[in-house]
């Protein structure tokens, strides 16, 4: 296997960001200030020219209260798994594992942060999953070998010309 | 940092070939993705305050023509 550069430079990041984490209350800004950045992207796909068929995907920690396991929410290092949940599934299904944001809102509509009726009501398909991800994930390195691939192979299966993210 | 994260996964599904749009309550974290919608709501009601079906659509719609274009 190729060394990945990346992953040793944030394994190097990491041991001088644990302490900063550990606070209390957590220094973030200074643990983060020198977190390595891997390359970015510069691929940029063409707009599909027929209907969407749009995979909603969110960081929101979104996750079905019944089937999954929460989101390791209050990890130093935050949570590099995703889920894969029914579009269809009820909101009151679904639970939040992310204590980086106020639920409040999300909790009292869905529509706040996965607004299936709103696209549905303008006319756009939406593919059968939703994919979440805890958007507190420090872990880059096994986010981006391991989770990422497993987020794009979900979408690519369930046929979607188009993704809509919700940062939260 | 969510920000961030959604931008790893917008370019892995852009390289892909799926296009993406991404609708965000920050600027900074996502500058430079292909299509981006920055609302001026919370984080956690990207969309609009609950029940807000107008805003709601709103913006949904603004993301569509995003995809027109």
């Amino acid at each position: 296997m190729e060394p990945n550069p990346y992953r040793a430079a944030w394994a190097d990041w990491l041991p001088t960001a644990l302490p900063l984490l550990a606070q209390t209350p957590p220094a973030y800004a200074d643990a983060l200030r020198a977190m390595p950045q891997p390359p970015r992207g510069a691929a940029r796909a063409a707009t599909p020219s027929g209907p969407l068929r749009l995979a909603l995907l969110s960081s929101s920690g979104a996750y079905d209260r019944a089937r999954h396991a929460p989101f390791a929410a209050s990890s130093l290092i935050g949570d590099a798994t995703h889920r894969v949940l029914p579009t269809d599934i009820p909101a009151d299904e679904i639970a939040l594992a992310q204590e980086h944001y106020d639920h409040t809102a999300a909790l009292a509509d869905l529509e706040t942060i996965l607004p299936r009726a709103a696209l549905r009501e303008a006319g756009v398909t939406l593919t059968d999953h939703l994919v979440t991800w805890s958007g507190y994930c420090l872990d880059w390195p096994t986010f981006i070998e391991q989770t990422i691939p497993q987020m794009v192979a979900r979408v690519r299966a369930d046929g979607a010309n188009a993704a809509l993210l919700v940062p939260v | 940092m969510c920000h961030r994260t959604a931008g790893l996964v917008v370019d892995a599904l852009e390289e892909a070939g799926i296009p993406t749009a991404c609708v965000g309550t920050m600027h900074a974290p996502l500058k430079g993705l292909p299509r981006v919608v920055v609302t001026p709501h919370g984080r956690g009601s990207n969309f609009g305050a609950p029940h807000d079906r107008a805003e709601h659509r709103r913006i949904v719609d603004e993301v569509l023509s995003l995809f027109a274009s």
